[in-house]
């Protein structure tokens, strides 16, 4: 007798993957906590997220808005505008220091910066520059619109029973002078970049660590009740300023934020983690659930994963709905032949990070 | 902001019926906000010697029903429109017409602003861009909006927009919408802008119906008729979405002025 003597089938790599069909593949998740239909859940992070936002939404989950657009307006229009991508309009949120941001300015732990960019007359957020299609038409509004989307942030935070957030990078770009962090390279979308004024931060594993912490005790200070979960994101960086070759760069920063998330979640029963990482970028999957650029997630990728939480979550806690054991679709079974001829990347997508490929050769 | 050489082409059809001695017509198609328009004909509130307006329109819902085909207007419910219009055929040919005016037809304007306004306090706070694309895409899925387009690309006559009028002052459901002349100027000219990209021409609530800013004086919603038969049903008190004759009156005279005026603006544009 020993202690791998009893463990179930999950825990051995030839009975969990080497011997299954790959949709076959179950159990990769063991939830802490339900997401009822009438919880509030918000979203946050990188573009990744936006698949929990939509999926909640399909499936008649509460998916929480805190900052609405006029309700006239068409969904296309108001998305361009940033509405109804996140929670609120933070624009993608790629690393937790950016994170951790927010949640400082819109809890008053830290003054929010007066700092705007500007291009060809119009005015841009430096920690969200393309929120509104073509800049502002002041850096009066765009202080103006930041509060108000602090305020959402806030409200999220405080009325949500589930946030989840989505990591997405290491990398990022201060300002040395303030600390701040950007949401893009300045120059990129918006604003012009000052090398003496613009450094390169590429967080490390104890950074993030502590940010993610400092950003989990203010998530509990502001709402005892709510319940985190983090996951990451599957999608290779567009671009490293690393120096590294951009393949061991994205392996450096998934890998960070994998151990960041996993080392969080252990013995804290108001945070979990989702797998969606492990589900699209894995070898077991092999790399089915990507596009011909081995980037983008297809449709087929995200359907696959977003079924996999819900199934797990069906399975765990029980739901009228609930169909397959936790993660496998054998009755749906995607054929390999099939995801590989869904080769639609999910374009719907708002991912600014996405056009820092158009400064490559 | 029409385009130049649509309204030269529209104003070249009207000069010319201009020229002749014979009654010019104009129709009126839309939803039951028409009534206003159609009883202060009847009634004789409004008279133009002039001018022979025909109307072609059903209420509610019924009003996307009305479709366009090889140059007529169209309906599938013949019977519901003999009541509203007195015709018998399900269609009208638009080229006895020297005008046309969509008038009502769900451009719930009042609606459209209240929900901006519940997001922005002050709509010098968004840029024009989202304001104009806000307002096209709330203007696009209408019904009305595939009929002007059709209209205007088969035809060359003056094509106006009137919209369905802002809620009457004793209304409770909007009575807190408060909007500064600002603020009404530049919604205005992004609804103008959405129906000048069909080649329309947007013809906005006379000022002399409007009472703060964005109601309608309340005298002209009071005795306010229902749109079909030709008996004298009126709308409940508390309906504050209907307008009456005097109403009419005034739009109807918004739509000849506009009419008279279209010989000169082709002076300017040229």
């Amino acid at each position: 007798m020993n202690p791998y003597t009893n463990l179930s089938e999950k825990s051995f790599w030839r009975s969990a993957i080497a011997d299954l069909n790959i949709f076959d593949i179950h159990d990769l998740w063991d939830p802490k906590f339900a997401f009822d239909r009438h919880h509030n859940v918000s979203t946050f992070g990188s573009c990744f997220a936006q698949h929990f936002s939509r999926a909640l939404i399909t499936r008649g989950y509460n998916w929480y808005n805190a900052e609405p657009g006029p309700a006239a307006f068409s969904p296309a229009v108001l998305k361009k505008y940033g509405y109804g991508v996140f929670s609120a309009r933070t624009g993608n949120i790629y690393t937790v220091r950016a994170f951790k941001q927010w949640l400082m300015w819109a809890f008053g732990k830290k003054r929010v910066p007066s700092e705007f960019w500007q291009s060809d007359g119009r005015f841009f957020d430096p920690f969200r520059p393309t929120i509104f299609a073509g800049g502002f038409d002041s850096a009066e509004d765009v202080v103006k619109h930041r509060k108000a989307t602090l305020a959402a942030v806030k409200r999220a935070v405080m009325d949500s029973d589930r946030l989840v957030f989505t990591l997405g990078l290491t990398e990022a770009w201060e300002n040395r002078r303030t600390g701040v962090t950007y949401a893009m390279c300045p120059g990129t979308v918006a604003g012009r970049f000052d090398a003496d004024l613009h450094r390169f931060k590429n967080f490390t594993f104890a950074e993030i660590g502590k940010d993610l912490e400092d950003v989990l005790g203010m998530l509990r200070k502001a709402n005892r009740d709510l319940r985190i979960l983090l996951t990451v994101s599957p999608v290779p960086l567009t671009a490293t300023a690393s120096s590294k070759h951009v393949l061991v760069a994205t392996t450096h920063s998934k890998s960070v934020l994998r151990a960041v998330a996993g080392t969080v979640v252990q013995d804290n029963p108001t945070v979990d983690y989702f797998p969606s990482y492990e589900i699209v970028a894995t070898t077991p999957f092999k790399g089915i659930f990507y596009a011909p650029n081995a980037r983008s997630v297809t449709g087929a990728g995200v359907d696959f994963v977003m079924d996999s939480f819900f199934s797990c979550l069906s399975a765990k806690f029980g739901d009228e709905e609930a169909e397959e054991p936790c993660g496998s679709l054998s009755k749906r079974r995607l054929s390999l032949e099939n995801v590989q001829k869904q080769h639609d990347e999910s374009d719907d997508d708002v991912c600014d990070d996405a056009m820092l490929g158009s400064f490559g050769r | 902001m029409t385009n130049p050489t649509t309204t030269y082409a529209m104003t070249r059809c009207w000069a010319r019926s201009e020229g002749k001695q014979s009654l010019k017509k104009v129709c009126i198609c839309g939803n039951s906000h028409i009534a206003a328009l159609k009883f202060a004909l009847r009634d004789r509130t409004y008279v133009n010697p002039q001018l022979d307006f025909q109307f072609w329109g059903l209420p509610a819902k019924k009003f996307r029903t009305i479709g366009y085909r090889d140059g007529a207007l169209t309906t599938s419910d013949a019977r519901m429109m003999r009541e509203v219009t007195g015709r018998d055929s399900p269609e009208l040919e638009l080229g006895e017409y020297d005008a046309i005016v969509f008038h009502g037809c769900e451009i719930t304007l009042t609606h459209w602003l209240s929900s901006i306004k519940t997001v922005f306090e002050d709509l010098s706070e968004i840029p024009d861009s989202f304001l104009n694309e806000g307002l096209r895409s709330c203007f696009e899925p209408l019904h009305v909006s595939q009929l002007i387009r059709q209209v205007t690309e088969n035809h060359e006559i003056p094509v106006f927009v009137s919209p369905n009028p802002f809620v009457s002052v004793a209304n409770k459901r909007f009575k807190k919408l408060r909007v500064s002349v600002a603020e009404l100027e530049r919604f205005q000219r992004g609804i103008a802008l959405a129906i000048e990209e069909l080649n329309g021409i947007y013809l906005s609530q006379p000022k002399e119906t409007i009472k703060r800013c964005c109601f309608t004086d309340q005298k002209f919603s009071d005795d306010a008729q229902i749109l079909r038969g030709n008996t004298d049903r009126r709308r409940r008190k508390n309906e504050h979405n209907h307008m009456n004759q005097k109403y009419g009156v005034s739009v109807l005279a918004k739509i000849v002025r506009h009419l008279n005026d279209m010989p000169s603006k082709i002076k300017t544009h040229a």
